[in-house]
């Protein structure tokens, strides 16, 4: 099982809030979208920066997952 | 004409930035920025000068060209020690710090924890109207908006709520000293002492008992294991009741004067539906911002319209300029609540909207783009909602006004209304 950032697409306004908080974590794409940069949360260290991502989103459109 | 007249015919005077004329009205210059010296060299102040809403915005998005710091960490300048704040996040540029010191506070200003503080905006607001409603009359600015986002802010880090009154006084010293130096950045500091004086033990409560305040945030804070220091701490604190609360207040003197003054037709409408408060905040952010200009200085030779800039330039960015700009906003002129050219809800770091619009340049783009964007729209809405609420048959004290300008040296350049009567049947 890993754990991974989830960006839901239909509640994302692309704020850039998530990419330039966490430009370790997450980077803009073309289209403005974010994308996840790694592909698992593994170390404390993403999680504690995760978890500043999700707040800092004012669309509340990112989450952790474990898949 | 020959090409020297017609030359001299744009040409601008670099001392023009220094006049009350430019002060009380700087749109004219900046209109001749745009269309003449879009990349303007003012020789004079050693700095260049972006007018244009695209390349305003292109500079704010190019974190690698344009760095914000004077200075780099770990160099022989001691952070803090000529900063009317002390040691804060504004020094650090596009540095890692930089990062860390945003992400203790950021998302408390956005979301699902700014929603938790409406009410409490809310009950201040209520309170604030509460002391003057039943006079008949009121001057907004000493009594209303030099007092609400300044006790919003110390609310939400947890300090005592009757010490306000303290707080209120030390932050109007603390916003005197950001401006040009002299005598008010000499009182800046004597009152960013008296506080950092008064927040010391408030701080070691908060080690020894963290709560759930915004100071206990802060102070809990670690990067890479290590916490701030008490100055660091005592510096983001000064920085947030002042960024926190100045331009907030600037902010609802400056939609209520458009109301008054500038669109008493608009102003109707807005009386029939209190919703369009938001557009009138937006609009208030395009058509003459709190916030002019922004600093930055370049990392490596850039070249834009034709010149080049030198690397470590010191650039000028022209919100205020770039927000008027024809080649973007139809009428750039005419304060309009209703108009389709410009993304009127809420703000964007990106600058990148889903509807396609182009939205206004008040809080900056990017890396350093506002903290509080969310939370100053919130509180200004609120706020102007509640006074049309209480204030009945809200109208000017007096048919003439100055004005919004950047009235003293001291005010560091940021616009509003010193005065704003306002008569209203009780």
């Amino acid at each position: 099982m890993t754990l991974k950032l989830r960006i839901d697409a239909r509640r994302c306004f692309k704020s850039g809030e998530c990419y330039y908080n966490h430009p370790g974590l997450l980077a803009v794409g073309e289209d403005g979208f974010p994308r996840a940069l790694a592909p698992e949360i593994a170390t404390d260290r993403q999680k504690h920066e995760a978890k500043q991502a999700i707040e800092v989103c004012p669309s509340q459109a990112i989450s952790l997952v474990e898949e | 004409m020959s090409t020297m007249e017609a030359f001299l015919a744009k040409a601008i005077d670099p001392r023009e930035f220094d006049q009350p004329a430019f002060q009380r009205n700087p749109f004219p210059l900046y209109k001749r920025l745009r269309d003449d010296h879009p990349l303007y060299h003012d020789r004079f102040h050693n700095r260049w000068i972006i007018g244009r809403y695209e390349d305003v915005v292109a500079a704010f998005q190019d974190n690698a060209g344009f760095d914000r710091a004077l200075y780099k960490p770990g160099g022989l300048h001691k952070f803090g020690s000529e900063h009317v704040f002390g040691p804060n996040i504004l020094e650090y540029g596009n540095s890692p710090q930089h990062r860390f010191l945003r992400n203790v506070v950021a998302g408390q200003f956005v979301g699902n924890r700014l929603d938790a503080f409406l009410p409490m905006i809310e009950k201040i607001a209520h309170e604030l109207i509460d002391r003057f409603v039943a006079s008949g009359e009121v001057e907004l600015v000493e009594q209303f908006t030099h007092q609400f986002p300044i006790r919003v802010i110390s609310n939400m880090l947890g300090l005592p709520r009757q010490d306000e009154d303290r707080f209120v006084g030390w932050y109007q010293a603390l916003i005197a000293g950001l401006g040009f130096g002299g005598i008010h950045l000499a009182r800046g500091i004597a009152a960013r002492n008296e506080m950092w004086a008064y927040l010391t033990p408030l701080i070691e409560a908060r080690r020894e008992h963290p709560g759930d305040d915004l100071l206990s945030r802060i102070v809990g804070a670690e990067l890479d294991g290590v916490r701030m220091s008490n100055e660091e701490i005592k510096g983001f604190v000064a920085l947030l009741l002042a960024a926190g609360g100045d331009t907030t207040d600037k902010a609802i003197a400056n939609m209520w004067f458009h109301m008054l003054y500038t669109r008493p037709d608009q102003f109707e409408d807005v009386k029939k539906d209190p919703a369009l408060w938001s557009n009138v905040f937006t609009e208030m952010m395009r058509y003459d911002p709190v916030v002019h200009m922004q600093f930055r200085q370049t990392t490596r030779e850039i070249e834009l319209r034709g010149k080049v800039m030198p690397e470590r330039a010191s650039v000028t960015l022209y919100l205020g300029a770039g927000n008027r700009d024809e080649r973007v906003f139809k009428n750039p002129d005419t304060f309009d609540i209703h108009r389709d050219d410009l993304h009127m809800g809420r703000e964007n770091r990106s600058g990148r909207y889903l509807d396609g619009k182009p939205g206004h340049l008040g809080f900056g783009i990017g890396q350093h783009f506002c903290m509080g964007y969310a939370m100053a729209r919130q509180e200004a809405v609120i706020a102007c909602t509640r006074l049309a609420e209480a204030l009945r048959k809200p109208r000017p004290k007096f048919e003439v006004h100055e004005g919004i300008t950047a009235p003293s040296i001291d005010s560091g350049g940021f616009r509003s209304p010193s005065a704003l009567w306002i008569a209203y049947d009780n």
